[in-house]
């Protein structure tokens, strides 16, 4: 089932085009994968699927993307609650230097002051759902920063499951980990692939094949090829995209 | 010669330069505490001044600079870290913002008697305010709203800004992450902002001149519109204004003064020490 779809987008920072004509549908319960050289716009274009360019000066997008059928540009789109929908992980581990519990609950509070009760329940759904819990569950005092990098880039995830998201944006979120660490968070992913919609860029080629059920090729700001994984690893239709995933080129 | 040797006279060179910093401190707070210990005492602080401040204690002035301390935090914190707040998180960098910083770091470096003038000039006689703790404080809070302001804005602005952005992709409102993430972390630096800036509005004599102090006002002030003694200017008056003047009561009310600053500097690095306990990125 289609969750996002993104048409004609095209995304500027000033004068500066980042982004042509980019169209792609984005299924629910599934992986998309996005590759492609360093520069091409793989997380501008992420960051436009939750808005957070906007606060960049300067920053402009143009076509449309509906999430769910409604536009995420129209003025009617509330972006405080676009972003609790499309939740984001970011590259480096970046928990709040607070207690672990509180990581967990930031976006709860916010959003809503959750009731003391409701609020303990769901920090542990969400510690738990991200494997956590039972390395941290006598220590929810403790500062997150303690935890290993690995722990804490899934504190950071519990962190945005608590929001109780539709879509979970990454941006490269095992760059920063060693390999036991990343096979950690694809295993994660995996489990997460059942209830949600996760969109995740990524320089490591195999993580890419290991773990999405769609990739896009993105190659100076356009949108080269997309297709399911397997045929993108197999058998792509553009040389341009064989070049990148067999090393010849980016 | 050898660079071990070459290190060793850099170092005794740089040493012996700090010593002769320090010295004169030593020396001036060393005489104060020498000459006026003696004339501290219960009665000293807690009584009126008599013999035409010959004698007696020097209550309303340590109650007048405890009340203009506290005149210029009221005014001068939420401005100053409102306006920080405005600056680091809110203002896109425009002419007009620019302009502000350029004030600011001006407005740091103007004299303290032109504040002086200027808190005469604008409250006690265009807001006809009299010479009152209120215009006293409303000056004192004016000269010292840059140095909040700039360290405020610096403590802000030393917050990662990945912390921004995780709240907002979490839903977060700006104002929500400043409240609940920005501003916890820049406490420790704000503290020290603002205490840096009250510390020297209560050791100023310039800016109170014209605009609250009182020559000499054996009673305690009874609203904001009232005049005060206080300490810095009661000192410069029996220092050169009073003749016959004890030289032990000179400095028995430096040493008031001076404790008191002090103090309030010790609060400072103890609560600066406490909140940087809690704060690691
Ligand atoms: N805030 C910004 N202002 C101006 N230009 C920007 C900004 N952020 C990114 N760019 C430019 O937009 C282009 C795309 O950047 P983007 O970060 O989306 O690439 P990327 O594919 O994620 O690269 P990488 O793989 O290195 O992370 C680059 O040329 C970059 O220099
Ligand atoms: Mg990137």
């Amino acid at each position: 089932m289609e969750k996002i779809s993104v048409q004609h987008l095209n995304f500027f920072y000033g004068v500066k085009q980042v982004l042509t004509d980019i169209s792609l549908p984005i299924d629910d319960r599934q992986i998309t994968a996005l590759i492609g050289p360093s520069g091409c716009g793989k997380s501008t274009f992420l960051r436009t699927l939750n808005r957070m360019n906007d606060t960049i000066a300067g920053a402009r997008a143009e076509g449309q993307i509906l999430l769910d059928g409604e536009n995420i540009f129209a003025p009617t789109m509330e972006v405080t609650q676009l972003r609790a929908r499309v939740g984001m992980v970011f590259q480096r581990p970046n928990p709040f230097p607070q207690s672990v519990f509180d990581n967990v609950a930031f976006g709860p509070r916010i959003l809503n002051g959750a009731r003391a009760q409701a609020l303990t329940a769901l920090v542990e759904a969400s510690l738990r759902q991200v494997g956590l819990w039972d390395e941290v569950k006598d220590q929810l005092g403790q500062d997150a920063l303690r935890l290993s990098l690995g722990q804490q880039q899934r504190l950071c995830l519990a962190r945005t499951l608590a929001v109780q998201p539709e879509v979970i944006l990454m941006d490269e979120p095992c760059s920063a980990l060693d390999p036991l660490a990343t096979l950690e968070i694809e295993e994660l992913m995996r489990r997460l692939r059942e209830r949600y919609c996760i969109v995740i860029v990524t320089h490591n080629m195999q993580q890419a094949a290991r773990v999405s059920d769609r990739t896009g090729f993105f190659w100076l700001g356009q949108l080269v090829e997309y297709d399911a994984t397997q045929t993108i690893f197999t058998r792509p239709r553009n040389a341009l995209t064989e070049d990148y995933i067999t090393g010849r080129a980016g | 010669m050898s660079r071990a040797w070459q290190q060793r006279i850099g170092f005794g060179g740089l040493a012996a330069l700090t010593l002769i910093v320090i010295l004169p401190i030593l020396f001036v707070i060393g005489n104060i505490i020498a000459q006026g210990l003696g004339a501290i005492s219960l009665e000293f602080i807690f009584a009126m001044p008599r013999a035409g401040m010959r004698a007696g204690g020097i209550f309303p002035a340590i109650v007048g600079t405890i009340l203009l301390t506290l005149g210029t935090a009221l005014f001068a914190i939420p401005f100053g870290v409102g306006g920080a707040i405005y600056l680091s998180e809110y203002a896109r960098d425009t002419p007009f913002t620019r302009a502000i910083r350029l004030a600011l770091i001006n407005l740091a470096g103007i004299p303290s008697i032109v504040y002086g003038l200027f808190g005469l000039g604008l409250f006690v006689l265009f807001f006809q305010f009299d010479t009152s703790l209120l215009a006293g404080s409303l000056t004192l809070a004016l000269m010292t709203l840059p140095v909040i302001i700039s360290a405020s804005e610096e403590a802000l602005r030393a917050v990662p800004i990945e912390f921004r952005a995780v709240n907002a992709s979490l839903g977060g409102t700006r104002w929500q992450g400043i409240r609940r993430i920005v501003l916890p972390q820049a406490l420790p630096g704000i503290i020290t902002g603002v205490i840096l800036g009250l510390l020297r509005a209560a050791g100023e004599t310039a800016p109170i001149l014209f605009t609250v102090a009182a020559f000499y006002l054996p009673r305690l002030p009874q609203s904001p519109f009232d005049q005060t003694m206080a300490l810095p200017y009661h000192l410069y008056i029996i220092s050169t204004q009073v003749p016959d003047m004890p030289l032990e009561i000179q400095a028995g009310t430096a040493l008031v003064l001076l404790t008191l600053t002090l103090s309030l500097n010790l609060t400072a690095t103890l609560l600066r020490r406490y909140f940087r306990k809690r704060r690691q990125w």
